[in-house]
């Protein structure tokens, strides 16, 4: 049996983190909350998840910043970042500092559900 | 043949008046495009055929579909691909014109025929129109706000489902209302800030639509989805940009309640919808200047 996926998401819209909460409670994964790239740093050490999900564009510290400090502390965490920014150049930004995937927003259902499904392979090859 | 910019370009061209689309924009989602809008809008069929049909419609109990395929108007493959074409909201918007009786068969078939044969873009157009009214010089900047304006639009439609009009005759909000506006700034290459001011309850109605929550108040959810919606418009902006080699980037919105934009360079958009009319701001730096217990970034 697997067990359920720990998400930590973070956006400082009360609305993604409600609508991402409910897609990922239906893909029966346990889901934190952050609101800021600061605070999804200390959930990072706090919680040990087993994937974020990351948006950049966000007051105080952004989604850059944060992905620079988890990819430090928790190298192995794949972190998703999730923007309307999808410019190529932020892109290869992004994963060239170690960012496990880029979804545009507004994202599809398809798009959270194939992530998902790659960090839960990541993970059992991983345990 | 329709595109979304139908209403538009009637509009601009001044076959309708700004509170002639206004009220029809309100009405439409109450008019469903039927069988003979959509196979003119297909060009299968003349508006003389039509009005041919529709008499014989009054003598005998038979469908328009019946007596077209009777008639040798319409083949049943072409009856079978106009029963299944998706239906947009400017269709909707064309039947509302006939159903309200501001134009008959005819005078829609050549207006059709207009639009599919002119090169002018309405937004583009309508933008241009404004900014020779701006009090503003904008006329540098006039090329980029147009470019945005178009997506912006075309986000409206996708992400609010309503068809939507820049009036060029609006005037501004009384302030007998309490409104809101939101920002973002767009940093790099190049520099402008964009934003939604709207009274409350059409910021309500874009909120709901946007999010698709039963929103009632304008609480943190409400300014969350109109602020999204806008972060979402730009960031389709910034992959457009993208694609000329020009880098930029978006900023944390801003939000406050009951101010007057003032920016430089300053263009405002009266946009007209289905469920109410809104003002799109456009300026070179930030319009949104904050002061204690104005509003807040968010």
């Amino acid at each position: 049996m697997t067990r359920k996926l720990k998400i930590l998401i973070t956006d400082d819209s009360k609305l993604l983190r409600k609508k991402l909460r409910t897609e990922l409670e239906a893909l029966d994964c346990e889901v934190i909350e952050a609101e800021n790239g600061k605070e999804a740093v200390m959930k990072d050490l706090q919680e040990s998840p087993d994937g974020i999900i990351l948006d950049i564009v966000m007051p105080e510290v952004g989604g850059i910043e944060a992905l620079q400090v988890i990819k430090e502390v928790s190298p192995e965490v794949p972190v998703i970042m999730l923007s309307s920014a999808g410019t190529p150049q932020k892109l290869m930004e992004t994963l060239k500092m170690g960012a496990f995937d880029f979804i545009q927003k507004p994202y599809t259902s398809a798009q959270i559900k194939r992530a998902i499904e790659n960090i839960r392979k990541r993970v059992q090859l991983d345990d | 043949m329709i595109s979304q910019y139908f209403a538009q370009y009637l509009l601009n061209t001044a076959a309708l008046q700004a509170s002639q689309v206004q009220s029809l924009l309100s009405k439409a989602s109450e008019h469903k495009a039927q069988l003979l809008v959509l196979a003119m809008n297909d060009g299968l069929i003349t508006a003389k055929q039509i009005e041919s049909i529709q008499e014989k419609e009054k003598l005998q109990n038979k469908t328009f579909a019946e007596i077209a395929l009777a008639d040798g108007y319409l083949t049943k493959s072409q009856l079978s691909n106009v029963e299944n074409s998706i239906i947009n909201n400017q269709m909707n918007f064309v039947q509302t014109m006939l159903d309200e009786h501001i134009v008959d068969y005819v005078q829609m078939e050549q207006f059709l025929k207009e639009y599919s044969e002119s090169k002018i873009m309405p937004i583009d157009d309508a933008v241009r129109q404004l900014a020779g009214k701006c009090p503003e010089n904008v006329e540098s900047e006039c090329e980029h706000y147009s470019e945005y304006a178009e997506i912006f639009m075309r986000s409206l439609v996708r992400f609010m489902d309503t068809s939507a009009v820049i009036n060029p005759v609006a005037i501004p909000f009384s302030g007998e209302k309490p409104t809101v506006v939101i920002s973002q700034r767009l940093m790099g290459d190049m520099i402008m800030t964009t934003g939604i001011l709207a009274e409350e309850d059409v910021f309500l109605e874009m909120a709901r639509r946007y999010s698709q929550e039963d929103i009632v108040e304008v609480d943190e959810l409400a300014i969350d989805s109109v602020s999204e919606f806008l972060n979402v418009a730009n960031g389709l902006y910034v992959v457009n940009l993208a694609h000329r080699h020009l880098e930029v980037d978006l900023e944390p919105q801003r939000m406050a309640k009951n101010v007057t934009p003032a920016g430089n360079q300053q263009m405002i958009i009266r946009i007209d919808t289905g469920f109410g009319p809104f003002d799109l701001i456009i300026a070179t730096d930030e319009f949104l200047l904050l002061e204690d217990g104005q509003g807040k970034q968010l």
